[in-house]
């Protein structure tokens, strides 16, 4: 009579404490949450469910609201999948649930791997946006070294060519130069190496370069081989916090190169000691930096944990989201149980792996600390649970409330609205481990007659088992008031104020507790391995800088092509042309003389014979060709004659205003006449010997 | 004395200069290390922006004699070296020493004189003495010229020799002050400053002509590496091969490079010359130096490009590049 009392209390308490219970809100709720396309099996007519999740279909009948195209994929025959590759479809220990890939080993038909959703977890948006900001900024600066090594590789290097002969004029500018050390690790190892073979001259010489090539890489000053100490300190005007200790160690450095400092072990490590905080700190800065967003923002109990769960019938991702929107918290667990620190309730779903000792400490937990377990479906029970599971031959699939011995079907005062209609495939019930079937303590729920939950309380606690977990899959919610009950079971068994439950499963403690471990649980060990040996040998073979050591670029000299445009373009400003021609007359004029060259005959007239001849052109045309470059002579270089006020202007000058377009085009036009005719005329013919004597 | 002794001799006179010739830092820099390392200064600059108020200034704070010479076209070398004149009481010639017997000597607008009476500053310049009807005489020391000349008006003017130039340790181009630097020495008017009563400025004598000398003589002591060495004679090297430089520094301009620097190293305490002493200076005592091809001049390309160019080129010692 007791123990029907204390049943009865129970599922009263268990019932009125509902949020209201108001199932038609959450059969909304899961019609919002299951219209997600994620849930596939609600939208996808030839889904193809497994055995377990095919056993739903009698109950979800041929319509279904919250779920229109599962009945559809209730008519198809079910899809059997390689035992390798079941996942949650199939709840079992965890290495037969590793992957999500469901492939079917008999039916044409594939159910579509999961999508990838690639989430940074337990980042805070600061975190996460320097996260990208670092991937990006790594990303271009590899491109962008990738990309410069190309074109520096595509236009030859400078280095390779060879010496131009007209440079020799300028001192010791080609003087041959070995590889120079860029990398400030590098300049750093053979600081200390020289400071340990006691050449100190050179340890400080090259602990100063690994600062400078630092501040250059930082972006700070530009290093340059006319660029003094003085220069680079003052290039640092704008850092004051660096100007200061590199001017202070380009004191002593310049002291040791060019001063009577001796070179010594002591001078070597002051100016190491002030280099090192210089050299790693943005290092330093940029990893504290990193390291504490990130710390700041681990948040293990966000419970935003979408993405472990699964979207298929056989998932519980549509339960976590339905009874997160009704104040739940509700989350995977990733630690391990032995973990448990505060009191909540937790849910054990059957790929969970315990031993003796890991069920001691749960029920400790429970007993002393008041948590609230709930088993559904766990075959293997400890004795201390008294309860164990078995298949029963029930064939029935409506699940009722037990019923009292007093013979009232619904204890007074349960505020449920309405009768709560709960349906779950045949499987499993409960029986006592040592007592009578009749005899099982706290029975809530019977189908048929067979318990199939159970509540009591231990201790400070409570148990809640349930014969099998399907009430707990995404496939449960489409049925009856399955939905609405599962809320309510799992609000009256979570602790307020937080309200937090937790589901364990066949992931549960599997969680790394270091990167090593992460690694080694990934199997990711022999391909680590194998990557570091990779990175030591290219380490040995090429060093740490990337791609070839270079000089740094050398300011190439102008070219006299680019002076002459820059002067062909002042004088185009200006509108000279015409004194261009003049000039350019008087040269030209002067190699046609010399190439053409009548002896005896002067003039402008043999000078056009002569070069019609050779040209093969009329000698009006040269004529004419060469009055004009003799009047654009004379007027840019006019002969003494000419130069007094009431002279007059030679033949063929132009008027002396300024030129028109047309005028600079004739301009052109008679200087590549006389181009012309000086590549007609070709080179200078050897001049005669002169006769000794005259 | 020792290098921070010098350094802060050196602190004080530029400070003091500075009181009185304001906002032109590095033309009182460049004039104290020219003189300090036994050189001679040439002024160029418009007039009106305190070129002679600064020799002025100099001769004050540095305790030494000081005359002047206003150079014109109808100035005779006797004017400046003085000549023997014949006394009719003693029956004999007797030298009069002309304003050039002194330590600090302003020779002002010198390229308003033709080149004859130029020249006769050349013997002084370079080996201190005056030389008159076969009779060498020394001038006193320390001896320092300082000279003054205006780049705008051309007319009348005798550009200075190559020879004459070349005896200039440096050239320094006074500019124009900045407005805020004008309106500092409005101020000064305002309360009463004077550039012609400089007495009334109480101008502090920092330096007597004898400790000017032990300054000088504290020079030799500064260090030079061969890297320095090796710099100075790159960079002159270099201003002889400019493709804009039809010709370049002579040797005496390398030796006088090298006396700036170590003039500068001590003005900083340092008893060792670093390239950064040679590159801030190389500027005032190779751009008087260069004679530029005709053609470089059209293009507008000036002595200071090419020394630009020329430091951009030399690789400096012992860098990390």
């Amino acid at each position: 009579m007791t123990r029907y009392l204390v049943r009865l209390t129970a599922l009263a308490a268990l019932l009125a404490l509902a949020p209201g219970a108001r199932a038609a809100e959450v059969s909304a709720d899961v019609r919002t949450v299951l219209a997600d396309p994620r849930y596939r099996f609600c939208h996808e007519d030839d889904y193809p469910l497994t055995p377990e999740e095919h056993a739903w279909c009698p109950l979800v009948g041929e319509i279904s609201g919250a779920c229109p195209s599962l009945p559809k994929a209730c008519k198809l025959p079910p899809v059997p999948l390689r035992p390798s590759l079941l996942g949650r479809a199939h709840r079992g220990t965890r290495a037969e649930s590793a992957p999500v890939d469901r492939v079917p080993e008999e039916d044409g038909r594939q159910r579509p791997p999961e999508r990838l959703n690639f989430s940074l977890p337990d980042m805070s948006g600061l975190a996460k946006v320097l996260f990208f900001v670092l991937l990006a900024v790594a990303l271009v600066a590899v491109v962008r070294a990738i990309v410069k090594n190309l074109v520096r590789d595509r236009a030859g290097d400078p280095d390779d060519a060879p010496p131009d002969p007209g440079a020799g004029t300028v001192v010791a500018a080609t003087t041959p130069r070995g590889p120079i050390e860029t990398d400030v690790e590098r300049l750093l190892s053979r600081a200390r190496a020289a400071a340990d073979r006691g050449d100190y001259a050179r340890a400080v010489d090259d602990a100063y370069a690994a600062l400078l090539r630092r501040l250059d890489g930082d972006g700070l000053i530009e290093i340059h081989p006319s660029r003094t100490n003085g220069d680079y300190v003052r290039t640092l005007r704008d850092r004051p916090d660096l100007r200061g200790p590199v001017g202070s160690i380009v004191r002593d450095v310049e002291g040791v190169q060019f001063g009577a400092t001796a070179p010594s072990e002591s001078v070597f490590r002051s100016v190491l000691e002030r280099v090192i905080p210089l050299v790693s700190r943005a290092l330093v800065l940029a990893l504290t930096f990193l390291g504490l967003s990130v710390a700041f923002s681990c948040t293990p109990h966000d419970g935003d944990d979408a993405g472990a769960s699964d979207a298929s019938p056989s998932g519980t991702q549509a339960i976590v989201e339905v009874l997160n929107k009704h104040g739940l918290k509700v989350r995977h667990r990733g630690e391990a149980i032995a973990k448990l620190e505060h009191p909540l309730a937790l849910v054990l779903l059957p790929g969970v792996v315990l031993d003796d000792a890991q069920w001691k400490i749960l029920l400790a937990w429970v007993e002393d600390q008041g948590g609230r377990l709930v088993i559904a479906g766990v075959s293997k029970l400890p004795d201390e649970v008294e309860q164990r599971i078995v298949a029963d031959t029930e064939t029935t699939t409506v699940v009722s409330v037990a019923p009292s011995p007093l013979g009232t079907a619904r204890p007074p005062g349960v505020a449920w609205a309405g009768q709560p209609a709960l349906s779950w495939p045949p499987g499993s019930h409960l029986v006592p481990v040592e007592t009578p079937l009749e005899a099982v303590e706290g029975t809530v729920l019977v189908r048929g007659e067979l318990p199939v939950l159970t509540e009591r309380t231990v201790g400070a606690g409570r148990i809640v088992l349930l014969a099998d977990d399907r009430l707990l899959t995404n496939a449960a919610l489409v049925v009856d008031d399955n939905a609405s009950f599962l809320l309510t079971l799992l609000f009256r068994s979570s602790i307020p104020p937080e309200r937090e439950v937790e589901l364990c499963d066949e992931w549960t403690g599997a969680g790394a507790q270091t990167p090593l471990e992460s690694v080694n649980n990934a199997r990711l060990t022999p391909v680590v391995i194998q990557l570091m040996v990779l990175l030591a040998l290219l380490f040995l073979w090429k060093g740490r800088a990337f791609a070839r050591l270079r000089d740094p670029p050398v300011e190439a000299r102008r070219s006299f092509a680019d002076h002459a445009r820059a002067l062909g373009l002042a004088y185009g400003r200006s509108r000279a042309s015409r004194h261009v021609t003049g000039l350019y007359a008087v040269w030209a004029l002067e190699r046609l003389r010399e190439r053409v060259h009548r002896a005896g005959r002067q003039g402008l007239i043999p000078l056009a014979e002569a070069i019609a001849i050779r040209t093969g052109r009329p000698e009006g045309e040269v004529m004419s060709v060469l009055v004009d470059a003799t009047g654009a002579r004379d007027e840019a270089a006019p002969p003494s004659s000419f130069r007094g006020g009431n002279a007059r202007p030679p033949i063929g000058a132009r008027d002396r205003t300024a030129p028109s377009k047309d005028a600079v085009e004739a301009d052109l036009a008679l200087m590549r006449a006389l181009m012309s005719f000086l590549a007609a005329t070709g080179q200078r013919r050897p001049t005669e010997p002169k006769d000794p004597v005259s | 004395m020792n290098p921070t002794d010098f350094r802060d001799r050196f602190d004080l006179l530029r400070r003091e200069a500075a009181r009185v010739l304001l906002g032109q830092d590095e033309l009182i820099l460049h004039t104290l290390i020219a003189v300090l390392a036994g050189g001679h200064v040439l002024i160029e600059g418009v007039p009106g922006l305190g070129k002679t108020l600064l020799v002025r200034t100099l001769a004050h704070v540095v305790g030494a004699t000081f005359k002047r010479i206003q150079f014109t076209p109808d100035l005779m070398p006797s004017d400046v070296t003085g000549g023997n004149v014949f006394n009719q009481k003693e029956d004999r010639f007797v030298f009069h020493e002309g304003p050039i017997f002194t330590q600090l000597l302003l020779a002002d607008e010198i390229n308003r004189a033709p080149a004859k009476t130029q020249s006769a500053l050349l013997e002084a310049m370079q080996d201190l003495a005056v030389t008159s009807d076969g009779v060498t005489r020394p001038l006193p020391e320390p001896f320092f010229v300082l000279a003054t000349q205006n780049p705008i008006e051309s007319q009348g003017t005798y550009p200075l020799p190559e020879a004459q130039l070349d005896r200039f340790l440096v050239k320094v181009n006074v500019k124009h002050p900045s407005a805020a630097v004008e309106k500092l020495i409005l101020r000064n008017h305002a309360s009463g400053f004077n550039a012609a009563r400089l007495d009334r400025a109480e101008l502090q004598q920092i330096a007597t002509a004898e400790e000017l000398c032990a300054m000088r003589e504290l020079l030799s002591q500064v260090r030079v590496d061969d890297g320095i060495i090796d710099y100075i004679a790159d960079i002159v090297g270099r201003s002889r091969a400019h493709r804009s430089v039809y010709l370049g520094a002579s040797p005496r301009a390398s030796i006088g490079l090298l006396g700036v620097a170590r003039a500068m190293a001590a003005s900083e305490g340092r008893d060792f010359v670093i390239p950064d002493d040679v590159k801030a200076l190389a500027p005032a005592v190779l751009r008087h130096r260069l004679i530029l091809h005709p053609d470089a001049e059209i293009e507008g390309v000036s002595a200071d490009d090419c020394v630009g160019d020329i430091l951009r080129e030399a690789k400096v010692p012992k860098t990390a590049a």
